[in-house]
This record gives C-alpha cells, structure tokens and sequence, in this order.
C-alpha cells in the first residue's frame, strides 16, 4: 500500500466503472491512501486498517489504581497521549501489580518480526515529528529524532512481556489476566 | 495496554470471556496505516 504511488501506473490498470462504484463507498482517507494515485483509482483497499491503543478499562476506571497510580505519579491515570507517559504507566503496572506467583507487564511487544519491529519503531519516530525524507528529498532518518524514538521504544521493551512471535497472533491470544 | 492495528483487535473485542476494553489515539498522534491495495495487472 505505501508503495502505490510509485508502480500503479506501471503495474495496475486503472479500475473499470463497476470496481470504481465499490471502492467509492470507502471514506476518502482511505481511498487516498489505498486506491487513488494522480487522481485515478488504481486498486481496492484490503483490509485497511489503522493502529490504535487499547487497555483494561475495569482498571484504568478502578478507584483504588487510579489512587495509587495518583500516590507516585501526581498525576491522574489516563490513557497516555505521548510515549513517556505510556512507558510510565506500563512501569507502574509492571512493578505495582506483579505478586510472588504472577509476574505481570504493563504492556506486550512482539519482537519476533523486523516488520513488526519496524511498526513499533516508526511509530515512534513519527510521534517525534520524524520523516523518512530530508534534505534534498534524500530517503534517511533525522538522527536525534531516530535516537529519542529507539530510546522510547527499548525503555518501552523493559517493561512489557517480550514475546517472541513472528507475528501479532501470540500477542492477542494471550489471557486476561495478562492484559493490563 | 498494548498498540496494535485495529483489524486485528475486533475477535479479541468481541470475546465476552474479557473485561471491557478501552482504546484510544496511539501517543504522539501519527498511527501507520496497515493493509493493502488489491489491483488488476496490466499483463492479465
């Protein structure tokens, strides 16, 4: 998908009138990144999708948590908006909620993949204002905002549950009581 | 807490044997898209 733009018109034909009445049902966004290239629809999104963030709602809406987490933090227990604080909320679950008879991690990250590896990386490096263009639209990263975006992302592996999997399947098929 | 593409999550969503489950943006606001394009070859 990130590589449409530089084969479709090489490679695809554009879509007939009645591919092109499926794929206009989909919201612009994705057509946009999916579908279109220089303003001709070119392909038919498969299964786009998008990362997001997910938690235990029961314990993030948990007085007593939220309490303690307010105890050593000072701050009120919400989903995390920048990656320090997903790290420190993913620590305090680590280091607070694990018992002699259940080790347990504030977060999983599966790191069996360089694709998935990649994932986790650039979703920090954009989250830095990164770009894979500099100057002169050479291809490359900006080397502080790569060095904060590995630093965020192995302070991040220290407190999740490493799982070595080549692909995300391990990760939700994990238990409950694993996911906090 | 865990980041991962949404496509992914829905089975997991919908399994009653789990406590509800919050989801929110991904920190620092810019998530990668996943997925693919599906095209008619020239050659075909």
């Amino acid at each position: 998908m990130a590589s449409l733009p530089w084969f479709a018109e090489n490679a695809f034909k554009p879509l007939n009138d009645h591919l092109k009445e499926l794929v206009f049902n989909y919201p612009q966004l994705i057509l946009d990144h999916f579908s279109i290239v220089k303003g001709t629809p070119f392909a038919v999104p498969l299964d786009p999708s998008i990362q997001m963030l997910f938690y235990r709602k029961d314990i993030f809406q948990d007085s007593m948590v939220k309490r303690m987490f307010y105890e050593k933090h000072k701050q009120e227990l919400k989903p995390p908006v920048i990656f320090e604080e997903y790290n420190r909320i993913a620590q305090f679950f680590s280091e607070d909620f694990s018992t002699a008879n259940m080790e347990l991690q504030g977060t999983c990250v599966t790191t069996g993949n360089t694709e998935i590896i990649a994932s986790e990386f650039l979703l920090r490096y954009y989250a830095e204002s990164g770009s894979l263009f500099q100057s002169n639209n050479k291809i490359g990263l900006d080397k502080d905002k790569a060095l904060k975006a590995f630093k965020t992302y192995f302070d991040s592996l220290n407190q999740a549950l490493n799982l070595s999997a080549n692909w995300w399947d391990a990760l939700l098929n994990l238990s409950k009581e694993m996911w906090l | 807490m865990i980041i991962v593409y949404m496509n992914l999550f829905s089975g997991i969503n919908q399994n009653t044997d789990f406590p509800s489950f919050g989801y929110s943006e991904v920190p620092g606001g810019k998530p990668l898209l996943g997925g693919g394009s599906l095209g008619i070859s020239k050659l075909t």
